[in-house]
This record gives C-alpha cells, structure tokens and sequence, in this order.
C-alpha cells in the first residue's frame, strides 16, 4: 500500500493517447468569448440574493497594536445597518485556522478577521452589514475601536532578532519555518572549485497581481438545512473548504462552492477563505446573504502579496572551464504577518533547486519570517520565480567576473537535451527539454548580432544598450507531498482532479470538470480533447462554465493553480471521454450487430469503419440507453450508463522529510527570454527595445491559449522589473494602494513579445502537454540582466529585482564611486 | 509629511488672527466639518467630511490651539479618526500685513495612518492645502472682511 519515500526511480512513461490531434493542437477559436466579449459574463459581483446585505470591512491603521475595545453601538444604530462582526465576536465563533507549518509556528492563532491584536494595516478588525454598500462603509465609521499601539518590524531579516516585536506570543519569535536544504557537497565544491564568487545579497521585491476582478462573495447560510452557500471568485474552492470547514464547524457536504466567470486570479484568490469565512458568521449571525466586492485599495492593501525574499552570502564553486558546481545561500522570505498558505507555498523553489543547468551541489539555509505587512500568498510562478531569479543572477554575475561569454556559460551548465528525464541533485525529474534550442531561438528572434554591433555604436552616446537573457522553468502539476518536507505531519502526497463526460437524452456531449477558471480556456480546451476522443466537432461539446460543486464533479483539492490543468484537468476529461467513447460503441456495436473492433467514432456518429453509411448518430445511442432500453441485452443496458466520471491521479510518490528528497511535480515547461534595454546615462530610464520569449510546454492542446497565456506572464513579469513594488515606511504603512502609485503595466508598458517555439513533448502526461502559464517570472531575470549589461565598468551589481528609474540611476552613478560592488572572486 | 502655503486675504491681520485663535469662531471656519463642540479657550472638536476619491470620509478630529502670539502668529495642533484612519497635524500660520490685507504664510507638519494615507500619498497635502487656504478664506469673512 505504501509507496517507498525519496523513491529516485524514474517515472514510467505514461501510455499518450493516439487519439489526439483532429482538434488539439489547433488554435480553435475560444468558446466562452462570446459571452465574455458580449458583457455576458457572469462574475462574482453581478450575482443577487433576495433579502441580501452588503459589507464593509473595517480594517486596522496600525500596523502593529492591542485591540483593547470595539463599541459597535453607533454603527448599528443606523437606519439601514443590519448586524455587525467583531473580532472579538470571531474568537468565540471561529476556531483558529487550520496551519500547515510544524509548531511553534503551527501554534499560531490566525482568524478571519483580527482577534486581541491587528498585526498590519487592512487587517480586518470589524464588519458591517447594511443594505447598502455605500451605507454599510459610512456605518463602519462609526465604529470606535481604541487601539494600544505596539512596536512594529517591516523588515524580514531583523524581524528574527532577539530585540524585534513578536507579532504571536504564542508561537515566541518570528520565524514561521527554517530548513536546511543541502544536495550534494557544496563545502567540498568551494574547496576545489577553481574560483569562488561571492555575492553580499539579492532582493526578491514584494509585488502581486493586479486581476480586472477583485476578490468577492454572496454568501448565504440557510439556517434551516445549515448549508453554506459561496458563490465566489475564490480560485481553489476546495483548499478553502479545507480551512474554513474545521474553522467554523461545517462539513465538506455543508458548503456549497460556485462560479462561473472569473476576472482572473494569478493565484492571489487562493486565500480568500479568510474572507469566506467572515461572511459566513456574518450571514449566520444576520440571517440573510451577504455580499462582499473589494475594493482596488482593499485588494492591494489586504488581500494577498507575493513573497519578497532577501539572498545572502551567496558562494558560486566555477571551474576554470565555465562550469558551475553549484552554489551555497541563505535565504530569508518574509511571509507578512499570517500564514495563509505559508510555509508550504514559500517552498515550492525546491521543485527547480538547479534551474535550468546541471549544478550538482546546493545549500540552501531557508528561513520564512513574520513582519507587520499583508500576508503574502500564491503569485504567479509562486516562489520558483524567486529562485530562479537568483539561479540567472548567479550565472549572469560569474560571466562577468569571470569574463565566460554569457551565452556560452548557459548552454556548458544547462541541462543537455539528451539527459532528458533529468534527475535533479534532490529527486525531481525534469521531463523534456532542449533549453540550448531555445536559447538560439530568442536570441534569433531579437537578432542578437544585429543588437551587438549596435551596442558598440551607443557608446557615448548617452543611451547605453543593454542585452538580456533569463532561462527559467514553469513546474506544473504540483505534487503537494512538498508538505511532508516543511511538515511530517501533514499527509499530502499528490493531487487530482475529476471530471465527467456524459451523453444527454438528444445526443449532447456534456463535460464538467472541477476546475475554476480565470480566463485559462478550460471549455475551450476540455472540447478540444473531448472531441477527439468521441469523434465530434468542438462544438458539440458543452462544456459547464465555471466551478460548481453541486453540480458538477470534484476531488479534494480541486481549483485552478499551480499550472495543472492541461495535465491533470485535461487528463481527467480523455480519462473520462475514453470511458463514455467506450460505453458508446459498446451500444453502437450492439444495435449494428457488430463487434466492437468493427466501430468507429466519426462525425458524431457511431459507424462501421468499412461501412460508414451504416452510422447511428449520437442521439440514436443516448436515445436507446435512455428511453428504450428495453432493446438492449441486460447484461450491456446495466453495464453503461453513458454518464462517466474519471479522476487524474499524476504518478506521484512520497517526499521524503528528512532528505528533502523526492519528485515534487510532475513536468516542467521552460522558458527562454532574451530583452534588448536602452538605459538612459543621466535619468536611469529603462526603455525596452527589442523583447522575445520562447516558450516550450510539451504538446500545445491550443497554440493561441498558450500564446496568450506567454503574453499575460511577460506583461506580469516586466511590470514587476520596471513599475510594480510594495513599499512600506518603518510604521508598517502600505505608501502605494492605488493604480496612481502602484502603476501595474498596461498595453502601453509592455513592449511587442516576439514569441517562439520549441516542442518536447512531456513522456509523463497522456497527452504530452505540460502545465505552462506562469512564466517562471522570466522578465525578472531577463530585464535584470540586460540592466547590467548596459551599466558600465565598475558598477555594482544588479541586486535588485525591482530596477526603476532610480535604482538604475544609482547603479549607472556607483561605477564612479569605486565602492563595494557586491560581489567578489577568489580564485586559485 | 510638512505641507506648507501662503495666502493673502482680505481681512486686518489683528481681525484675522482673533478668528485663528477663538476655538468657536475657528471651528466655524473649517469646511465641511460639523458637529462642533467647544471645550474652553483653546480647545475644541469637530468632525469633518473631507471628500476624496473614497467619497465623503468622516473624520472626528480634536484641536488645541497650542501656541498663540497676538496678532502675528497661532499654532493649531489636531489629532483624530475615522474607523481605518488616523490623523494628526500640527499648524504654523504666521500673519504680516500686507497692504490692507494679510498674508499668512503656514507650514504644516501631518501625519497620518491607514487607508487615507495608503490612498493619497499624493492628493493628501494637496487636500490639506485647500483645506487650509478654505479656513483662511472664511476666517477672513468671519473676522468682518468683505460684509460692507
């Protein structure tokens, strides 16, 4: 029954359907744009119940301080107000949140909205429920809340000093979670590398992501079947019910998940449960549904940062050769002030612990820590991106000082194609690949050459040209084991997801699937898939919009996250269209009089494949199953049911806890950018000239989907290098709340993508595709790299991921200050 | 963050700093602010409703006229909340007669927490401003200026 832990076996090639190909693999035009395209959607806020309430939150100035009374008397007084919610009021209704982190971390007492102490500014301290939105805010003025004010820690590294406030005395400091992860032998390869390059530090920026939708809810308690109902846009239904069930006492059976259009997630609505969980004893305490929007400042505010990390003590074993051994670090991630989703997500870099490249022996001395800033949680490319922009700024930082050619240092340390599946210094498995092929093709695409020449022409022109290139890898189809390794205790070791294909009464092909869609193109895809298999056009197929877990199928974590679905969502569909294809000609074969190997699906028909004419459409068959049953032997009208429901299980074993060792997803989609800047000599304006990203994930099911996806991760990830950053001041303060300060990247921003493409097939999926849409956060590391190379000698590093105008112009000023420059070489 | 202004008005500098240093008189200067209560000789409360992109924010907000010199200079401290905001400011304003008119010139030192200060990192000393120049402006009313 058990699986051996840390197995290092490699995976078995899955059986890839021939199937396949009729339609996937096709840019077929998206279905749900119509409606979408139409101002038909259906999102989270256009949703009403009869009798509903609206909310408003009232939320903590401070960012560290006691709550020492909330007097919610003047507020209800309101002619209007319906109830009101304090945290005090949560404390005696809400058991403390589920944790994923090992005590002492695991001690900790997180609420839905703050009980006896507020621990940043946004965190929810109070609601109010009024029959209006508008009516609702102005009542939460009214709310007195009398506050202690405590000293506060913003900073990730000092938080864990002994002097620093303590954001949780029940767990007696801020560390969240401290691992040591160390493959290989790292000391061994410092001392007999030929040179050792010593970088001071690196910082991973805090920033998010900007959906068009903000979070929201209508949720409604029906006190008399006690049901929950959350019609939400929360994008991973099933790991919310998994918190907020045990929090307030209601089974998985008592909550009742919906959406249908979601105006994007990016991760960032994973952890809405929290919010969920406040409406919930709102709509209890007031009897009737409540409904929620965010605001943008509430969003921006409060709901979900991405993680910023700070790399320290960096030490990079080179060979005279080039080739780089590896590489030793200590790393500090600041969680903000809860644990949402944390440690477990914060730990996800360890499914790409070499990148890209081969390196064979890596240290890395992990601590997640607490500070009085919004949690963070899941963010597009959820900390491999942090990773992995260390992992380019090494390789990028040793050609410099070690003056190797930066193209060349890549393609000696990458992964070779041919070493595919690859095993990584800590189990994991890199399916497919060709990174050289790739590299070659964006640099085709920008015209390297043709760049190179130009950026000897700008010298001294005051326009300082800069090349770039960042190799990253987009880890899909996660394995949540990678809980066993922060925790031993927690017993996850893979996920699934479900979904059913069933053929109606009129010969309707009907999918529903356990996915909750941002803007992905499940239906679009989930057709495509299913169309092959059954023989059909796309557009026979109605595929359910949206989440719903009534009435559609599910599994226990089901959601959309973690680049899965073309895997593990689409692998539920074929399982479950193979199933209904074979129930289909089961009957088909049984009223031709043939046998099975004699049918076959064509055109929406069931016909004899030497004798076409002799076809039965597909109502013929749902028509006889269903209403005229009598015609069929017994022993096949009991064995069909035309209605079939697979669940996707990736072949996953257990991680082990001690070693850090195991296969912790399933494939690896990669990238390959390469950017041209023009960085102003006298300002620091960065000006993005030329920009290509090549993208490989397997076999594509719809080539467009997958170029949008590429475009929406290269605008996420250049806003992120050049405009968007949380800043905090020392009392904890969030300076930048709104689109003026926090300038997320528009059309205007985002320069022409040139997009290539290279094709590896995955050998563990059934139909050869991997999870993509991430990015790897590839313009971090591409745009930080083509900053350096246009600074001139002597300039510090690029230590930054976050490089506006000012920090540029301070790394242009440092090569004639002859400080530190954050790096040095020792070489023997 | 310190804001700071000048503004000529037309009211006798004497007249105009009796309004800057009369909490009833004073309160009755400021915009959009009600609900006046006047403690004693230098202290009052009010709440005010300054518009912003949120809509009207209501903010209960007490004063203390801390340093007054007759006829030249008053300072104005005021500190206060709304439900997710705090604020606290501090107010120069030195008069010099200018013509038959004053000029007073102010510095303000603010501070404040929450969402007005997540919101208008770049509207809030502009709100102040016209905040301050809209008490000047009345003030100068209040002091008789301008009725005949």
């Amino acid at each position: 029954m058990s699986t051996p832990t840390g197995e290092t076996t490699y995976y078995p090639e899955v059986e890839q359907s021939e199937r396949l190909g009729a339609w996937s693999g096709k840019s077929v035009p998206r279905k749900e744009d119509k409606r979408l395209l139409k101002g038909q959607g259906a999102f989270v806020d256009d949703l009403w119940m009869h009798r509903q309430g609206h909310v408003h939150f009232l939320r903590s100035p401070y960012a560290h301080a006691r709550i020492v009374s909330i007097d919610v008397s003047r507020a209800e007084a309101v002619p209007g107000v319906y109830a009101t919610l304090t945290g005090e009021e949560v404390g005696a209704l809400q058991q403390p949140f589920f944790q994923m982190a090992p005590e002492p971390a695991g001690l900790m007492k997180d609420y839905c909205m703050a009980v006896g102490k507020a621990r940043y500014i946004g965190e929810p301290v109070a609601c109010v429920l009024a029959e209006s939105a508008e009516l609702a805010r102005d009542a939460a003025e009214l709310v007195e809340v009398v506050y202690e004010p405590l000293e506060v820690v913003v900073d990730g590294i000092a938080t864990i000093e002994p002097q620093a406030p303590v954001l949780h005395e029940e767990i007696g400091s801020n560390v969240a979670w401290h691992g040591l992860y160390d493959y290989g032998d790292v000391d061994w390869a410092l001392e007999h590398a030929d040179h050792v390059v010593r970088i001071d530090r690196l910082h991973f920026h805090r920033f998010s992501s900007t959906p068009l939708e903000t979070s929201g809810a209508l949720v409604n308690w029906d006190p008399g079947t006690g049901v929950v109902e959350f019609r939400s846009n929360n994008q991973m239904p099933m790991f919310a019910a998994m918190f907020i069930g045990p929090a307030i006492g209601l089974g998985i059976d008592h909550m009742q998940f919906s959406s249908q259009d979601i105006g994007g997630g990016f991760g960032i609505k994973i952890t809405s449960y929290t919010y969920l969980t406040a409406l919930a004893l709102l709509s209890r305490k007031a009897g009737r549904p409540v409904k929620w929007s965010e605001s943008r400042w509430e969003h921006l505010a409060a709901s979900a940062h991405g993680n910023e990390r700070t790399f320290l003590d960096i030490e990079v074993p080179v060979m005279s050769d080039g080739t780089i051994l590896g590489f030793k670090v200590r790393a500090f991630d600041d969680a903000g002030a809860y644990l949402r989703y944390e440690p477990l997500g914060a730990v996800i870099w360890s499914q790409v612990v070499p990148g890209n490249y081969r390196f064979k022996h890596v240290r890395v001395d992990y601590t997640e820590t607490l500070t009085n800033k919004c949690p963070v949680g899941p963010n597009r490319g959820y900390s491999r991106l942090q990773h992995l922009w260390l992992i380019e700024r090494i390789v990028d930082i040793v050609a410099k000082e070690l003056n190797f050619d930066r193209v060349a240092l890549r393609k000696l340390n990458y992964v070779q194609p041919e070493e595919f599946p690859y095993e990584t210094p800590n189990g994991c498995i890199y399916d497919s690949g060709d990174y050289p092929a790739m590299l070659d093709r964006a640099l085709e695409l920008i015209d390297h050459d043709a760049w190179l020449e130009r950026q000897l022409a700008s010298a001294g022109t005051g326009k300082r040209i800069g090349i770039g290139i960042g190799s990253t890898l987009d880890s899909g189809t996660n394995n949540f084991g990678q809980s066993r390794i922060i925790n031993s205790a927690l017993p996850f070791s893979g996920n699934g997801e479900a979904a059913v294909v069933r053929l109606d009464l009129y010969g309707e092909v009907t999918v529903t699937i356990g996915t909750s869609p941002q803007g992905q193109g499940h239906e679009t895809t989930a057709a495509q898939v299913t169309a092959d298999i059954l023989g059909c056009s796309p557009d026979q197929v109605h595929v359910v919009a949206g989440y719903n877990k009534a009435a559609n199928t599910y599994v226990g974590f089901s959601g959309t996250y973690a680049s899965q679905f073309a895997v593990t969502g689409l692998g539920a569909v074929m399982g479950a269209a193979e199933r209904l294809r074979g129930e289909i000609i089961k009957v088909g074969a049984c009223m031709l009089g043939a046998e099975e190997s004699d049918i076959e699906l064509a055109d929406g028909f069931v016909r004899l494949a030497a004798n076409p004419d002799a076809a039965i459409p597909f109502i013929g068959i749902a028509a006889t199953v269903f209403a005229n049953v009598a015609e069929l032997p017994g022993e096949l009208a009991d064995s069909v049911t035309l209605n079939c429901r697979y669940v996707y299980r990736p072949p996953f074993t257990v991680p082990d806890h001690e070693t850090k060792r195991g296969k912790l997803t399933l494939t690896y989609a990669s990238q390959v950018h390469a950017a041209v800047v023009e960085v102003d000599d006298e300002t620091g304006q960065v000006t993005i000239l030329d920009y290509a990203a090549v993208d490989e994930c397997g076999r594509k099911v719809n080539p467009k989907i997958v170029e949008g996806q590429v475009h929406g991760a290269t605008g996420h990830g250049v806003g992120a290098a050049l405009y968007e950053t949380f800043e905090y001041d020392g009392d904890g303060q969030l300076l930048n709340s709104t689109f003026g300060d926090y300038h997320a990247a528009t059309s205007l921003d985002v320069p022409h993508i040139r997009t290539g493409e290279i094709e590896c097939p995955s050998p563990f999926t059934p139909n050869g595709a991997k999870g993509m849409g991430e990015g790897g956060g590839a313009p971090l590391s591409t745009i930080a790299s083509a900053i350096e190379d246009a600074l001139p000698p002597g300039a510090h590093i690029v230590f930054d991921t976050h490089n506006n105008s000012e920090r540029v112009h301070e790394l242009l000023r440092s090569a004639a200050q002859a400080g530190p420059r954050g790096v040095e070489v020792i070489s023997r | 963050m310190i804001v700071s202004g000048e503004m000529t008005v037309a009211a006798a500098r004497e007249d105009l700093w009796a309004v800057l240093s009369d909490p009833e008189r004073l309160a009755q200067a400021l915009p959009r602010a009600g609900d006046v209560t006047v403690e004693d000789e230098t202290h009052f409360s009010a709440v005010a409703h300054p518009i912003t992109a949120l809509g009207e924010t209501r903010v209960a907000m007490e004063f203390e006229i801390s340093e007054a010199r007759p006829g030249e200079f008053v300072r104005i401290a005021g500190s206060g909340s709304s439900g997710e905001n705090l604020i606290a400011l501090s107010i120069a304003l030195t008069l010099a007669s200018e013509g038959e008119g004053t000029k007073a010139s102010w510095q303000a030192e603010l501070f404040a927490r929450g969402v007005l200060a997540s919101l208008l990192q770049r509207g809030l000393g502009e709100l102040l401003r016209e905040q301050v120049d809209a008490v000047l402006a009345a003030g100068a009313l209040l002091s008789g200026a301008g009725r005949s």
